[in-house]
């Protein structure tokens, strides 16, 4: 994985109004992301097949 | 005749019919054993011993009136901590809810009441089913009652314990990820994860709405079976432990390659496939996508909807929660929302694939966790089990899962396997369950407790 760039991790913390709490908590937040950027990276790089609910279809077009 | 406190409720239930026990017998004999051996054991946040006994003494009033309301009248069963039972507390094992008192019953313990089961208290369970098991929460964390070094499994903690410690037959438990099969597998004991949404969800705290089950832990199949159906409003499935020509299908590559269980549990694993197939089942090979898969897209539903329930209190009150539950809740607030349907998406595919091999077997045989419980005070051993196990599949895929115990293992803790089955087909799980059971003397064996 990664290492995650800290303006990044400053800017998702941001996003998120985490800032009082890594103040407080630094390392439970950064625990936190870190996990976060391997569950995205792992779906990331997954072969997702599509699917939508209900009778919506995605045309092939756009695939 | 077996001490009270190892009876099924299957067997309280005829005692109290043949009147030699009763109700408030057995809740006494019961509540004395808890505060004698809780201690050691923290399995109770609350114990409700004067409620208990008050209905204790209205179900022998009852039962010795004619008025029976069936297997389930006068049975003592405890209720994990983030169920609601009305007038009792609901703290979720937390500081944020320390002070909640919950209104009413959850649908599954009304249906419970009106069958006539007593409550006899709350017990531990992870902070919110997720954050354990810690040392920085308002109640200490369950042990193992078989080593009460060694971690109980979660985050069914005190549901689990409790049922193998002997203070109560049964116990409801959640499961998201596991928590219900977990801590049954730790302590040697069952449970079961029925099909999605056949047992309400009303009254529960939620952790991950589509990934959230109620199910039952106990320490015999007759017992999982009755409590599944008053909590489905259903007969209690019938069970038919000749499995002859039944089709296990034994996902070995995910024990064996997946993931790389110890040798110990390995063994067990290979031994309880013997059993079965000694018994008249088919046993075959079958592979099922990858456990990583599993387990990776049911992070990235579960955290993002349980930082959507905690989101807004932890950001205004970080210190009311403990560590672990900072750490693992917030990882919702970063996965992001492309890959959270994503991973739905993908969800609804590996469901697919699993239904399709129910298409060729009957029930699924497969791990529970890799290794036995490991020592409650190695956090990084303990971290390292709540990613080493084959549960996730089913949370996501919706089927019928139970765990059970196949072995001890040489330090004398617990060994379990879990079975699956198709959509719907609790009683096909309870069926192989019941066969090996009666097989095996496991569901027999206890801690070394008093």
């Amino acid at each position: 994985m990664r290492p995650i760039d800290p303006a990044a991790a400053r800017a998702l913390i941001a996003q998120a109004g985490l800032e009082d709490v890594f103040a407080s908590y630094p390392d439970d937040v950064m625990v936190a992301l870190e996990q976060a950027a391997k569950y995205n990276e792992a779906i990331g790089a997954l072969d997702i097949k599509r699917r939508v609910p209900g009778a919506s279809r995605l045309p092939e077009a756009d695939q | 005749m077996t001490d009270i406190c190892w009876l099924s409720a299957s067997e309280l239930a005829a005692a109290y019919r043949r009147r030699t026990l009763s109700p408030v017998t057995v809740v006494e004999h019961l509540l004395a054993r808890i505060r004698s051996l809780d201690p050691g054991l923290n399995v109770f946040l609350h114990l409700n011993g004067e409620g208990a006994l008050a209905s204790a003494r209205q179900a022998e009033a009852d039962l010795a009136a004619g008025r029976d309301l069936g297997h389930l009248h006068g049975i003592p069963y405890g209720v994990k901590d983030i169920i609601d039972v009305e007038g009792l507390p609901t703290t979720c094992h937390s500081a944020v809810l320390k002070d909640n008192v919950a209104t009413r019953d959850a649908v599954a313990v009304d249906l419970l009441r009106k069958a006539g089961a007593i409550v006899l208290g709350k017990v531990a369970t992870h902070e919110f089913a997720i954050g354990g098991p810690s040392f920085d929460l308002p109640f200490p964390p369950a042990r193992n009652p078989w080593n009460r070094a060694h971690h109980p499994g979660g985050s069914s903690s005190g549901s689990g314990a409790g049922v193998a410690a002997g203070f109560f037959p049964v116990a409801l438990g959640t499961d998201t990820g596991g928590s219900v099969r977990n801590p049954a597998g730790a302590c040697g004991v069952m449970g079961l994860k029925a099909s999605y949404d056949k047992v309400s969800r009303d009254g529960v705290f939620p952790l991950s709405w589509t990934l959230d089950y109620v199910g039952p832990l106990a320490r015999k199949v007759e017992d999982i079976a009755l409590f599944l159906g008053v909590m489905t409003g259903t007969p209690a499935p019938a069970i038919n432990p000749d499995i002859r020509g039944m089709r296990v299908g034994f996902v070995r590559h995910y024990h064996e390659t997946d993931m790389t269980a110890g040798p110990e549990t390995a063994a067990a694993l290979q031994s309880a496939a013997d059993t079965l197939a000694a018994l008249g089942a088919s046993i075959t090979d079958v592979e099922l996508p990858p456990l990583s898969d599993f387990a990776n897209v049911n992070r990235a539903i579960l955290t993002p909807e349980a930082w959507a329930i905690h989101g807004d209190w932890l950001r205004k009150r970080p210190e009311k929660y403990g560590r672990l539950s900072r750490q693992r809740l917030m990882v919702g607030a970063f996965v992001t929302a492309e890959n959270h349907l994503r991973a739905r998406m993908m969800g609804a595919t590996l469901r697919d694939r699993v239904s399709a091999v129910f298409e060729k077997v009957d029930v699924l045989l497969l791990a529970n966790a890799m290794n036995p419980a490991c020592r409650i005070d190695d956090e990084e051993k303990v971290v390292l089990s709540y990613f080493q196990h084959a549960r996730a599949p089913f949370n996501l895929t919706g089927h019928p899962a139970m765990s059970m115990m196949c072995g001890l293992s040489d330090a004398g803790l617990p060994l379990a396997m879990q079975i699956a089955g198709p959509h719907d087909r609790e009683d096909t799980v309870l069926n192989v369950a019941a066969a090996y059971q009666n097989a095996t003397d496991w569901s027999d064996r206890h801690p070394p407790l008093p």
